[in-house]
């Protein structure tokens, strides 16, 4: 069956390729063609075809795939995380309406530890548990320019715990977002949205937009039937300014949000029952402070620097965190000679936080603040003028819970004509422990004492570990881009990764334990790296302009963990994490332009099973219908999850949460813009 | 499902290495205009059948077009002519100055992005003698040449100045105004 299909498609390729070679005869016919055409029907034709488009994407040695506005507006996604299952290469999970695991390459999870993702180079990665709190990161998806997403370790560019992959989340200008654009819309579990944005300019050289959000999301339901309660309400605002001189550019922006969410989750307690099911609470506020200059001294030259505070307030029946943020980062690009393009930077964040404690989740010490400081290089060799270049780069940090840490990579990309590119890379990264692996202690599940009765009961839980480590990455990488023809780009990348220093947890022996009261048995499971381990896999994406009104997009992934625990680890838990990823990831969507102003976008995709989530294989449609009546307003309704009332992605795996079934639901959509 | 046996493997590596093959040809051809301006040559025949000249000149069915700077069209003009057959046609010429002009027929000057300097200079040497004028730099338009192109959102736009227009004694018909993104005009 693959083997046909992979048959079906080479030969697809190579009769596109023979019957249309791109020399100066193709170029007299497409000259023709233009020719014959009505000045109407000239009015449609696109300038940059697909293979275009990819040119900066085309010369990147690395795995990397944009998913631009385009894309999500067609998609009809509603948030980030949604967005990012466009992408190949990514796990992505609903675990409920407010909470996505998604990682790349392996290691998912709630709090997947190992993706590194910036807004406008802002780190929304809290070093709470070394993730992302995807609740807390909403946006206006409209005001988002592309997003990139970069698999494979960044340690070089972007620092620690960008083991596995990067995802940057671009704005727009606000030369972009001039005048007004309101959205709102309803649907059964996008039960409410609305959005407002403004921009205007102030003279010649600065222009602004200020943006206000509000949706209310509905509770999905429970595998065991009923309502669970995983609402979720959020508000967001924020504004951007961006001021242009002749070389000088200034970005100045900032957002606020508050969001309430919830979930079902059992929470222990040393008093019986011993463990209860509530409804959580959370209450979600920040906001955030980023300003970035840059000064352009030529086309190859220039310098910026960026800064940002950020405050992040949690709080719920779970714990309470308060964080605060402060980052610097400088970075200046040169050319050296004829062959050498050189970026160095230095840079430095500050992060302190004050938890409240609570019985399930508490920190020793409540309160810390963490320095980092980084420095980091990088030079891009011209071997062959335009046809091979090496790329050596090496980030230096010192951070407070382990120290110096060192992350070089090598690069190397080969064109031998301007239709395909192979490229090869070999990286080291590290990931280094977050708060909780540090200082954190999980009271997780409480038992009566099954020896004595009306004995002290027995507490198991997770604690960390000051000395805690780093894990590490030795990854190597090889990709290969091709574009036969104007309307088809495929891209390829396959790696090898090897892990050392993976998290576990340690199973010790039974304590004696009188805090917190009453006296308990303690078992604890305690944080130590004792695990290695190897990832490997394909990622594969197709990008085909059938015809003028029809683009098809399709994407493959394959992955395969193999986990091994050291030899004198007590661990019971971590080796089956080989089983929380899909082997085989698929999805292919279909833009189809109407008549009349008139989108039909439809999108499939294929989920493997989780074996050790007891999750199991998925397929799921999307469409999404729209209609511009006129010029400035868009018609929009989508159907989501449509082929089955409900199914799950993942389950929760330190905090015990009800699983929670994604359902079927439709929203309509009206944007007007002027 | 080991998507990884040897089969397989051998099955992926030949799919690339014939990919790669037959990508191998070289492009070695001489100068071939993008695919933006075959889009922009395209409109400007296009433009013949909207714009009437009222002038003394005569409009030839081979219409010079005098582009002005450096050239991006090359052969694109001929081309199109060759594989449909117009009544129409436009003879390009690539000229560095106004004073290589020596036509007494109504002729087009494209000026290209490269003459943004001596614009102003251009447009006096040039206006009243029923030229059509048509750039691709933005602020044209408004500076005074009558056809502009312009790319928005990945696809080729046009502003119009009227005034322009009708001082070179050009009549444009109301489908093309229509057609416009912008039209400059002091008489509104």
């Amino acid at each position: 069956m693959l083997r046909k299909t992979v048959i079906t498609i080479l030969f697809f390729v190579i009769a596109a390729t023979a019957v249309k070679p791109y020399n100066s005869c193709q170029a007299e016919e497409l000259a023709a063609e233009f020719g014959a055409l009505s000045i109407d029907e000239l009015m449609d034709v696109e300038v940059t075809t697909v293979s275009k488009k990819k040119q900066k994407l085309f010369d990147t040695a690395a795995a990397i795939y944009v998913i631009t506005n385009e894309d999500i507006r067609r998609s009809g996604v509603t948030s980030v995380p949604e967005a990012l299952r466009l992408a190949p290469g990514l796990e992505v999970a609903r675990l409920d309406s407010n909470k996505w695991a998604v990682s790349s390459r392996g290691f998912n999870g709630r709090f997947a530890n190992k993706l590194l993702v910036l807004i406008d180079g802002r780190s929304v990665y809290t070093p709470l548990f070394a993730g992302t709190f995807w609740e807390e990161k909403d946006m206006l998806l409209d005001d988002i320019e592309r997003i990139e997403v970069v698999r494979g370790p960044g340690g070089a560019l972007w620092g620690a715990n960008a083991v596995n992959g990067i995802i940057n989340i671009i704005t727009k200008t606000t030369e972009d977002t001039q005048g007004v654009l309101v959205n709102v819309g309803a649907g059964s579990e996008e039960k409410a949205f609305g959005s407002f944005r403004y921009g205007g300019k102030l003279g010649n050289n600065v222009s602004y937009r200020v943006f206000a959000k509000f949706f209310k999301r509905d509770s999905f339901a429970e595998t065991s039937g009923g309502d669970a309660d995983d609402k979720w309400e959020d508000l967001t605002g924020g504004f951007r300014v961006d001021w242009n001189a002749d070389s000088n550019s200034v970005m100045f922006s900032g957002g606020i949000y508050n969001a309430d969410t919830g979930e079902t989750q059992t929470i222990s307690s040393l008093q019986p029952p011993f463990g209860k099911t509530v409804e959580i609470d959370r209450d979600l506020t920040g906001g955030h402070l980023l300003g970035k200059w840059t000064h352009l001294f030529s086309d190859t030259s220039d310098m910026s620097l960026q800064v940002y505070y950020d405050r992040t307030i949690r709080d719920s029946e779970v714990v309470g965190e308060i964080r605060d943020t402060f980052d610097i980062d400088f970075q200046r690009r040169f050319e050296l000679g004829m062959r050498h393009d050189i970026i160095w930077g230095l840079g430095y964040r500050f992060t302190a936080d004050n938890i409240d404690d609570r019985f399930t989740l508490s920190f020793d010490p409540e309160s810390r603040r963490d320095h980092l400081v980084s420095a980091f290089a990088q030079d891009e060799i011209m071997l062959i003028k335009d046809q091979l270049n090496l790329t050596l780069g090496a980030k230096l940090e010192h951070n407070d819970y382990t120290g110096l840490e060192f992350q070089p990579n090598a690069r190397i990309i080969w064109t031998p004509s301007d239709k395909h590119t192979l490229w090869s890379a070999v990286s080291r990264a590290v990931r280094t422990p977050s708060r909780i692996e540090d200082d954190g202690r999980i009271n997780s599940q409480v038992f009566p004492n099954p020896f004595v009765l009306d004995g002290p009961p027995i507490l198991g839980a997770l604690s960390g570990d000051h000395d805690a480590e780093s894990e590490t990455i030795l990854a190597y990488e090889l990709g290969y881009r091709i574009r036969p023809t104007d309307r088809i780009f495929l891209d390829f990348s396959g790696f090898y990764n090897i892990y050392n220093n993976l998290r576990t947890l340690e199973q010790g022996g039974l304590i004696n334990e009188n805090s917190p009261r009453p006296s308990h048995l303690l078992i604890p499971l305690n944080v130590n790296n004792k695990m290695d381990g190897e990832t490997y896999g394909i990622e594969m994406s197709a990008e085909i302009q059938v015809s003028d009104w029809l683009k098809l997009k399709g994407t493959y992934t394959y992955l395969e963990m193999q986990l091994h625990l050291d030899g004198d680890s007590i661990d019971t838990l971590s080796e089956g994490k080989e089983g929380d990823i899909p082997e085989n990831q698929f999805s292919l969507w279909s833009f189809i332009d109407l008549p009349w102003e008139m989108e039909l976008d439809t999108g499939f995709r294929y989920v493997d099973n989780l074996s050790n989530l007891g999750v199991d294989s998925y397929i799921s449609l999307d469409v999404r219908f729209g209609w511009k009546p006129t010029k400035n307003l868009e018609l929009s309704i989508v159907g989501q999850n449509l082929l089955d009332s409900e199914h799950l992605e993942f389950t929760s795996s330190f905090f015990d949460v009800q699983d929670t079934e994604i359902e079927r639901g439709v929203y309509g959509s009206i944007k007007w813009e002027f | 499902m080991g998507i990884l046996k040897f089969k397989n493997i051998k099955l992926l590596v030949t799919v690339i290495l014939i990919l790669f093959v037959s990508s191998m040809h070289d492009i070695h051809a001489q100068f071939q205009p993008s695919r933006e301006y075959q889009i922009k040559g395209a409109f400007i025949y296009n433009f013949l059948d909207f714009v009437e000249w009222t002038t003394n000149c005569s409009v030839a069915d081979k219409m010079p077009i005098y582009i002005l700077g450096a050239d991006p069209f090359g052969s694109i003009f001929d081309e199109i002519a060759d594989k449909k057959a117009r009544i129409k046609t436009l003879s390009p010429e690539n000229i560095s100055s106004c004073s290589d002009i020596n036509s007494e027929n109504c002729f087009i000057v494209f000026i290209s992005s490269s003459e943004i300097e001596k614009l102003d200079q251009t447009l006096d040497a040039i206006s009243g003698l029923g030229v059509l004028t048509i750039g691709d730099t933005k602020g044209f338009a408004k500076r005074g040449v009558v056809i502009n192109f312009l790319l928005e959102k990945n696809k080729v736009r046009f502003e119009i100045n009227s005034d322009a227009a009708n001082r070179a004694g050009l009549k444009i018909s109301s489908k093309l105004l229509r057609l416009a993104r912008k039209v400059y005009s002091k008489t509104k």
